[in-house]
């Protein structure tokens, strides 16, 4: 494999490592029976292609470390299995329409079945890591033990900002939302990929804090990337409704900005529309509108900088956590995935 | 590939030789927020992990800084020590399967209701019924048919309660393999004497199974016919 060059060599290596992964998750998933109420639904997100960033970083950093893409590939698959699961929850709970380009899964099947269906992906995704070749089974067992440690911080960090917008909580300062994130994305996309890829390819023997850190700072600038595009990216490209995050009130680093900077009554305005988006009920602005305010008090523009001051540190950070690894496509890939998680479009 | 170095903020640095307020001169406030935030949230993260896990893996590196080829043969070498340790625990694994196997009798089994112990007891009351459970478990990998029957029970002192007079429900028994089933002892007491009273029950084509089963027979009580 050559060093990925510019964003499209990026999402090149992406979609290679990507297919390879839904490749070996489809065969995991094949001939399941009953296929009309269950596999068919869970076959569903995954089949829409995403942008396999976690199974990537996964694969990429096992290569990096020495190993190779068999040793890890139920690791990714199990990885992809859970954000699937992770998805399909997330869509319900946010009354979500759309995902990758299509309906969401509970507007297809209805919610009783499509909460089955992300129960039954989330179950799903532990037998890949079950102890066994190729994997020794002290590497084995230790997968197991981040793979749990993952999912409990994941759905903490989904708890909290729930929480948040079941209470309308508007104190919020940029950390509140770091550590939100921390848990509710970072663990699970950028963190334990990385840390589990420097496991099983160092078999155990990588120090871990580091893959920690680098992964925090990196899922946390695709964190902010994804909330901006969801306000200004392409539907098509995004593949999810514009906007959406505003119609559900989620806390983004931009509203926060916002609510932080607004004038007296136009905070009050926008405390107001929150309230009544935690009802889901329409508030006394629309969407558009408390984007208008967003952009007039800069908001984007400091979520932009802000992240890319969060990528500066990612970038710092790779250094320290890939210190001992040699040069290699592998690594250049991880490296490029830092202005990849600023630049991207989808 | 544009990023942080393409804007000119933050250039590439060798490896141990940065911190993550090297560049801050070249920021912006905004940026520099950014930056701050993020590595006063992780670092507390951090630290709240540190009280959290369990001592690192022995095996594991305790820094950075090693040169990448060491690096790669401490992971070589883990590997080797895993694949040995993983051959000496599937060989005794195996060698405990193998035991296990041979250890295990294999073939149909007769058993009291309560637990699968040897010895059935039930109880009645003279000129009434006594009752109980017995069940068939087979270990073969064939299906097995069989006929259960009670032998005469005999008291110490020669008494005999007839066995004859008993029946299972269901008459004849058909066990999968690997399955068990239950059948249902009844055994009139008429003419019986109370007393303890022993024997067995049997079934006709299993010809190692036996159950032994023990009758207490007790007296009417007073007022009763």
């Amino acid at each position: 494999m050559s060093p990925p060059v510019g964003l499209e060599g990026v999402e090149a290596t992406l979609a290679r490592y990507s297919r390879l992964t839904r490749e070996a998750m489809e065969r995991y998933l094949q001939g399941r029976l009953p296929d009309r109420y269950l596999y068919d639904l869970v076959r569903d997100y995954p089949s829409r292609a995403g942008k396999g960033i976690r199974p990537s970083l996964l694969l990429a950093t096992c290569q990096a470390f020495g190993g190779s893409v068999d040793e890890a590939i139920g690791s990714a698959v199990a990885i992809e299995l859970a954000h699937n699961a992770f998805l399909v929850h997330d869509d319900i709970e946010d009354g979500s329409v759309q995902r990758r380009g299509r309906p969401t899964l509970h507007r297809l099947h209805g919610m009783p079945l499509a909460v089955n269906a992300g129960d039954a992906l989330a179950v799903l995704a532990l037998e890949p890591l079950r102890d066994g070749a190729p994997l020794s089974s002290r590497v084995s067992r230790r997968v197991s033990e981040e793979f749990l440690a993952m999912l409990t911080r994941t759905i903490e960090g989904q708890a909290t900002e729930l929480g948040w917008r079941a209470d309308n909580v508007v104190d919020l300062a940029p950390t509140d939302y770091l550590e939100l994130i921390s848990r509710k994305t970072c663990w699970y996309t950028t963190v334990w990929p990385l840390r589990v890829g420097a496991l099983i390819g160092s078999s155990g023997t990588a120090p871990l804090d580091a893959m920690t850190r680098f992964g925090f700072y990196l899922g946390a600038a695709f964190q902010i990337r994804d909330d901006l595009l969801n306000l200004v990216g392409s539907e098509a490209r995004y593949g999810k409704e514009l906007l959406g995050d505003l119609r559900e009130g989620k806390r983004t680093l931009m509203l926060i900005h916002l609510l932080a900077g607004a004038a007296p009554d136009e905070r009050r305005a926008v405390v107001a529309y929150l309230a009544a988006a935690a009802r889901g009920e329409p508030g006394g602005m629309a969407p558009e509108e408390l984007l208008d305010l967003m952009v007039r008090h800069g908001s984007l523009e400091f979520a932009f900088q802000f992240g890319q001051g969060v990528a500066a540190a990612a970038y710092e950070s790779f250094h320290q956590a890939f210190t001992e690894v040699p040069p290699s496509p592998h690594r250049d890939f991880v490296e490029t995935l830092i202005p990849y998680m600023l630049e991207r479009s989808a | 590939m544009s990023g942080p170095r393409d804007n000119g903020q933050a250039e590439p640095r060798p490896p141990g030789g940065f911190g993550p307020f090297q560049a801050l001169s070249t920021f912006t406030d905004v940026q520099r927020r950014g930056l701050e935030a993020a590595s006063q949230v992780i670092e507390g993260f951090l630290a709240g992990l540190g009280a959290l896990q369990p001592p690192a893996d022995p095996g594991a590196a305790a820094g950075n800084g090693q040169e990448p080829g060491f690096a790669q043969v401490r992971a070589t070498m883990a590997r080797a020590l895993d694949l040995y340790s993983d051959l000496v625990r599937r060989s005794f694994e195996g060698y405990a399967d193998l035991v296990e196997q041979s250890l295990r009798v294999r073939g149909v089994g007769l058993h009291g209701a309560d637990d699968g112990q040897g010895e059935l007891t039930v109880q009645g009351v003279a000129g009434a019924q006594a009752a109980g459970t017995v069940w068939l478990h087979n270990t073969t990998d064939r299906s097995v048919s069989a006929v259960l029957h009670l032998t005469g029970l005999t008291a110490h002192d020669g008494r005999v309660a007839p066995g004859k007079a008993a029946s299972f429900e269901p008459a004849t028994v058909r066990i999968a393999p690997g399955a068990s089933v239950a059948a249902r002892l009844a055994l009139p007491l008429d003419g019986v004497a109370p007393g303890l009273y022993r024997g067995h029950v049997l079934a006709d084509g299993l010809p190692d199974a036996a159950l032994p089963i023990r009758l207490l027979v007790t007296g009417a009580a007073p007022g009763q016919p």
